[in-house]
């Protein structure tokens, strides 16, 4: 038995925290005493950072005024609250004794409540030594039958595990169509009397080439594996340097060339790796939305060898960006090099950021974007990717977004050389999820993009924070 | 001080009797011949000297030792009987509290004897820590009322102040007689509420603002066959006890039959208040009552989400 505690939609009002539970007794009688007791039964998880012991008493929320054992309520007309926590309630005509109960909002936090007709039994009631997951009484030092029908010799019946999950909101968007992703180039002034420069077929040649916009020039092996463009010829580019790129004509014809012509020169960029020797830097591709194989909703949620987020109590609730207010991202930018929060508000569309510090419903912006930081998109090859030890296939603010760079850890971009794991967009997608839900770098596992499954340390930081 | 003269025997002993004629001390001496000779003795034996014998040892066998002295002067130390006093009976307590000392000794504790309508009750020392007396020592003492006194009848009680080297009167403490009154448990055994759920009321009137316990046998009252099975406080509100009572507090109970008694078979219930000062305890009003209960277990214990069904996410 589960329970979602938390809001359905934002700012419900609605307290989903509190729950019914009924014992019945073994005649339709009324008047007769039934007398409840709440426990906060052992973690079962097998994780050790998540449960060292296999003690109870070890949930990671509480209640308000209370503590991780949840709070059974009196409020009810025919209860009675006594020492130790229990509340005693009558039978209605049908023999049956109804409770509140109130559960705590961490993800995996678990119940379970004993019920008695007698007030010494009830009191009886605790762990069996060194196992937390069963209970024993006075009357039963074999461990109380753990499911919600009793014989009614028994004098307590206890109820199945309660536990609580969470549901995370998860907005997904992605970045408009690719667009800008080249440079527009010209070669640098010949001098006088030299009216162009020819590449005859099967010639290779280096050419001096700036950007008329950008007077700074480009990086070395930026367009390494490019394209230069001219009109209808297509030169591929075999290197470059700073001012210069060495292009070869693979075609029938000569290729001319001089002061006043456009040279768009196209990077290897290809995210979806299907431009073959056709580079186009993307320009004009859409970007889809994130790939989120790994965390799927609905009753693929439950299941943790589908749900990454499982093993964590998560259930991921999904929202298309663009069928939301201000629909998708607001614009296009080959890479985010400044994760400040004034320049990613100038990129991310995030709808239900009025929810985003709710502790009753949890929201995660999740963007597909292009490339990460230009000194670190792999691109030129020579970068060193992890100078600090992050990955950059993916980025997570805290409280703000996650990306997914879909270029930098796409099939092209991202080479051979990674793990596996790092260039998997879907595990991308997973890891910078579960960065937002508290689970960080060096935590090994899924974070450290060592496996596609959370660390113990990562479920048990899922699992302790209260708002993503 | 004594004075002697012997001319006959230079080294005898005097020996010096109490009141009843036990030998307390044996002084050697030499009274060396007629001059008057002095002995000086303590102050404990002055007070005790009932008579003083010279003996010879030369002549002890013969006269087994007691030749009186003719010639000796006595003179006793003045001394003082105690004082003291009983300053009040604590009913939280249950004692008897004030101070005696006896000033020819002020460093030493001495006894108090207490009497409880003109009969002996008990005896204690007075040896509490007294920063109020001005006397060296600890001279404080508390006397613990007998149980059969604490029986919500009133009694007096007196003190005495016991000397402490014998020689003086004993001292009936100022402030004596006091006279007290200990109240055990009142209350009222009610009604089963609901099934197997007994109520009614105990409050020890001496501390109203405590709730005291209840006790509850069955089939018979405590010390004539019945069996205790229950002990609870009694502290749930009620404010109908307060106004009729005029004491305040929580004092209300409810008390469950356990399980083994609900056997379709008629049984007893006494409820006994507990008194909290250590008085007699005692069967409330109305009981015993008896009951005749059906057993009954949980077969089953379920949830059930009572929140608003999830519409924007039923399935999530």
């Amino acid at each position: 038995m589960r329970v979602f505690p938390d809001d359905d939609v934002p700012f419900e009002n609605v307290n989903r925290q509190t729950i019914r539970v009924k014992a019945s007794i073994n005649a339709p009688v009324a008047d007769k005493m039934v007398y409840f007791r709440n426990f906060d039964m052992d973690d079962p998880s097998a994780h050790s950072e998540v449960d060292p012991d296999t003690l109870g008493n070890d949930n990671n929320g509480s209640v308000p005024g209370g503590t991780g054992t949840g709070r059974l309520s009196s409020t009810l007309r025919a209860c009675r609250a006594l020492a130790n926590g229990i509340v005693r309630c009558s039978t209605n005509s049908e023999g049956v004794a109804i409770v509140d109960f109130t559960v705590t909002m961490q993800p995996g936090d678990n119940f379970a409540i004993a019920a008695s007709t007698s007030e010494t039994e009830i009191n009886s009631v605790g762990f069996k030594p060194d196992d937390g997951l069963h209970l024993t009484s006075a009357s039963r030092q074999p461990p109380l039958v753990i499911n919600s029908e009793c014989a009614p010799s028994e004098k307590v019946c206890r109820s199945r595990l309660l536990t609580v999950w969470r549901r995370v909101h998860i907005e997904t968007d992605a970045m408009p169509s690719v667009s800008g992703n080249f440079i527009q180039a010209k070669i640098v002034p010949l001098p006088p009397g030299q009216q162009g420069i020819r590449i005859l077929p099967g010639e290779t040649k280096q050419l001096l080439v700036y950007d008329p916009s950008d007077p700074g020039g480009f990086p070395d092996d930026q367009f390494e594996n490019g394209l230069l463009v001219l009109g209808i010829h297509k030169l591929p580019i075999s290197s470059s340097t700073f001012g210069s790129v060495t292009v070869t004509n693979n075609g029938i014809q000569e290729v001319f060339m001089d002061n006043r012509s456009k040279l768009f020169l196209y990077d290897d960029d290809d995210f979806s790796n299907n431009d073959g020797a056709n580079l186009t830097g993307d320009n004009g591709e859409a970007i889809p939305l994130p790939d989120v194989f790994l965390l799927p909703e609905g009753s693929a949620g439950d299941v943790r060898t589908s749900n990454v987020l499982a093993l964590a109590y998560i259930r991921p609730v999904y929202y298309n960006a663009n069928t939301l207010g201000t629909g998708f991202a607001q614009q296009f930018k080959a890479n985010i090099d400044d994760f400040g929060q004034a320049n990613l508000n100038s990129i991310i569309a995030f709808d239900n950021a009025g929810t985003n510090q709710d502790e009753k419903f949890w929201t995660i912006y999740l963007l597909n974007a292009y490339q990460a930081r230009t000194d670190r998109d792999w691109d030129p090859r020579d970068e060193v990717p992890d100078e600090d030890d992050l990955p950059n296939v993916g980025e997570t603010v805290p409280g703000l977004a996650s990306f997914v760079f879909v270029e930098t850890g796409g099939p092209k971009e991202c080479t051979r050389q990674q793990p596996t794991f790092m260039c998997n967009i879907s595990i991308i997608t997973a890891r910078e999820v579960a960065r937002s839900l508290g689970a960080q770098p060096g935590d090994e596992g899924l974070l450290d993009l060592q496996s596609n499954v959370l660390s113990s340390t990562s479920l048990r930081k899922i699992r302790e924070q209260t708002v993503p | 001080m004594i004075w002697g003269r012997d001319s006959g025997y230079g080294s005898a002993a005097i020996h010096i009797y109490d009141n009843a004629y036990q030998l307390v001390a044996s002084v050697p001496v030499n009274f060396g011949g007629a001059t008057w000779t002095s002995v000086s003795l303590n102050q404990y034996y002055a007070g005790r000297i009932k008579r003083i014998i010279l003996v010879r040892p030369t002549v002890f066998n013969e006269l087994y030792g007691h030749i009186f002295v003719d010639n000796f002067q006595f003179t006793p130390i003045t001394t003082v009987s105690p004082i003291g006093n009983l300053d009040s009976v604590s009913i939280q307590n249950a004692a008897a509290v004030g101070w005696s000392v006896d000033p020819d000794t002020p460093s030493a504790s001495n006894v108090v004897h207490c009497y409880i309508n003109g009969t002996f009750a008990g005896a204690t020392p007075a040896n509490l820590p007294s920063p109020d007396v001005p006397h060296p020592g600890n001279h404080r003492f508390s006397f613990p009322i007998p149980l059969q006194y604490r029986d919500g009848v009133q009694h007096s009680i007196s003190c005495y102040g016991l000397d402490v080297t014998g020689g003086d009167p004993n001292f009936l403490l100022t402030g004596s007689p006091k006279t007290f009154k200990f109240n055990p448990p009142i209350g009222y055994q009610g009604d089963f509420i609901q099934d197997g759920v007994a109520t009614g009321w105990s409050l020890d009137p001496d501390v109203p603002l405590q709730s005291d316990r209840v006790h509850f046998y069955v089939n018979g009252p405590s010390g004539g066959g019945g069996t205790l099975i229950g002990d609870i406080w009694a502290n749930i509100p009620r404010p109908d006890v307060n106004q009729v009572t005029g004491y305040p507090g929580n004092h209300g109970y409810e008390f469950s039959i356990p399980a083994q008694y609900r056997d379709n078979q008629p049984h007893t219930l006494y409820a006994y208040g507990i008194d909290l000062t250590g008085d007699v305890n005692k069967v409330l009003l109305a009981s015993p009552k008896t009951f005749n209960l059906s057993p009954s277990n949980v077969t089953s214990v379920s949830f059930e989400e009572i929140a608003p069904p999830k519409l924007q996410h039923p399935n999530r």
